[in-house]
């Protein structure tokens, strides 16, 4: 486990400009679910006070619910599309790979390592964008920004996971001399 | 000597053999008859030189030697193991062991440097690291590359990329390397060293070594020339001493 996930770090370090591209694609729904779920307690917590009942503070639940299931389709749809890419543009490295006899556990893990790191990295970059947005509404209180911050690093983490399967797995499954002789 | 019980030849065990190998790939519609049934053998320390045009199926004899892919029919015996019975997994575990591949056009990877882009094939492995480094810088300078160890491919020539890609097929120490149009891409000058180069390690080494071209130069330097068209075999000077009198004219 250590070599490939040593190796994914060295190719991620190295594509520097595209990596963090990568990782900000990932920020973006990892700061919408971070806003949306540091902002909710604090709404329900309001919504509360003004004893608008339990109808309100059941739609801020919902919305909550429906508002982050909405980023994690977007966050993973964003790591599925890249992460195909990053497959397509490195062909003549899995090529290579095939060729050198590196077994196909080890191909698989350094591209699901890749997406596991983004979504880690996006994760955390999101929620420091998201703690930036949240001054502009009511500002959650530290132990609401801590929760929302582990669930979101924790969600965008098992989210890019769950979305390089297939990326890995098409890696895997590229036939060793189309790989190669891959032209684009 | 010993002898080979069944075989007529005498000799040591081939490194690869074929048997009766046959590939078709389905283009579209089409079926292309790659290899029409090529059956031979490479013996330990040969330096052996597949002339042909393109689509003579030289490459495609070239990967399926190499356990790069599967006949369609035949048998390819690698160092004594005929490789139909293996699993994909023991497949690449035969290559990772027994052979080193150069290709066409390097396929070197941009963003390492010549000394990581060397140690690649052993990046995986519970090797030292260290060791493998060190191993890589001897192997870079063997190929004339020693100061070029921290470079990226594209602050080298094409020459020299291919340079650093022999060093990443010898750094496995495999039995067997096999080179596919190393010079195609390359200007006369530059091709012809690359063949002196492998030339070198074939004789210094010991290296078993098969290159495909349709360089007709190319095949001076081999201790062995076989001919292919429309994947067949046309003609083969047959197995010639490893390290034959061409040592002298090349030196």
């Amino acid at each position: 486990m250590i070599r490939p996930l040593r190796y994914s770090l060295r190719m991620i370090s190295r594509a520097r400009g595209s990596a963090l591209l990568r990782s900000g694609a990932v920020a973006v729904a990892a700061a919408l679910t971070f806003f949306v779920l540091a902002q909710s307690s604090t709404v329900r917590a309001q919504a509360q006070d003004l004893a608008v009942g339990g109808i309100g503070v059941d739609t801020i639940e919902r919305a909550t619910i429906s508002l982050t299931i909405i980023a994690v389709i977007v966050g993973a749809l964003q790591v599925g599309v890249l992460m195909t890419r990053v497959v397509l543009q490195r062909m003549q490295e899995i090529g290579v790979l095939k060729a050198a006899g590196i077994s196909s556990r080890d191909i698989f893990l350094v591209f699901l390592f890749e997406s596991l790191i983004y979504g880690f990295v996006g994760g955390v970059i999101g929620c420091l964008i998201g703690l930036l947005i949240a001054v502009f509404g009511p500002m959650p209180g530290g132990e609401e920004i801590l929760r929302a911050f582990a669930i979101t690093v924790a969600l965008s983490t098992i989210v890019a996971t769950l979305a390089g399967l297939a990326p890995a797995r098409r890696a895997v499954r590229a036939p060793a001399v189309e790989a190669i002789n891959h032209a684009w | 000597m010993n002898e080979n019980q069944e075989a007529p030849d005498t000799g040591p065990e081939p490194v690869v053999e074929t048997r009766d190998l046959w590939k078709l790939f389905k283009l579209g519609d089409e079926v292309v008859k790659a290899l029409k049934g090529v059956t031979l053998a490479v013996d330990p320390g040969e330096l052996v030189v597949i002339m042909g045009p393109s689509g003579s199926g030289k490459s495609t004899m070239l990967h399926l030697m190499g356990g790069l892919e599967r006949p369609t029919k035949g048998e390819i015996i690698l160092e004594g193991q005929p490789l139909s019975g293996l699993t994909e997994s023991q497949l690449s575990t035969m290559r990772h062991r027994a052979v080193g591949f150069i290709f066409q056009s390097y396929n070197l990877i941009p963003l390492l440097t010549a000394t990581e882009n060397v140690e690649l094939p052993l990046v995986f492995d519970d090797v030292d690291t260290d060791e493998v480094r060190r191993n890589c810088a001897e192997l870079l300078e063997r190929v004339g590359l020693g100061h070029r160890l921290d470079h990226t491919p594209s602050r080298m020539s094409g020459g020299e990329q291919q340079r650093v890609a022999i060093a990443r097929a010898l750094i496995g120490r495999p039995r067997l390397l096999l080179a596919d149009e190393p010079t195609a891409n390359l200007d006369h000058k530059n091709g012809e060293a690359i063949i002196e180069l492998l030339t070198t390690l074939n004789h210094e080494m010991g290296m078993t070594t098969v290159i495909s071209t349709h360089d007709r130069s190319v095949a001076e330097h081999a201790s062995r020339v076989i001919e292919m068209r429309d994947g067949k075999v046309i003609s083969d000077s047959g197995p010639g001493q490893a390290t034959s009198d061409n040592h002298l004219a090349t030196a």
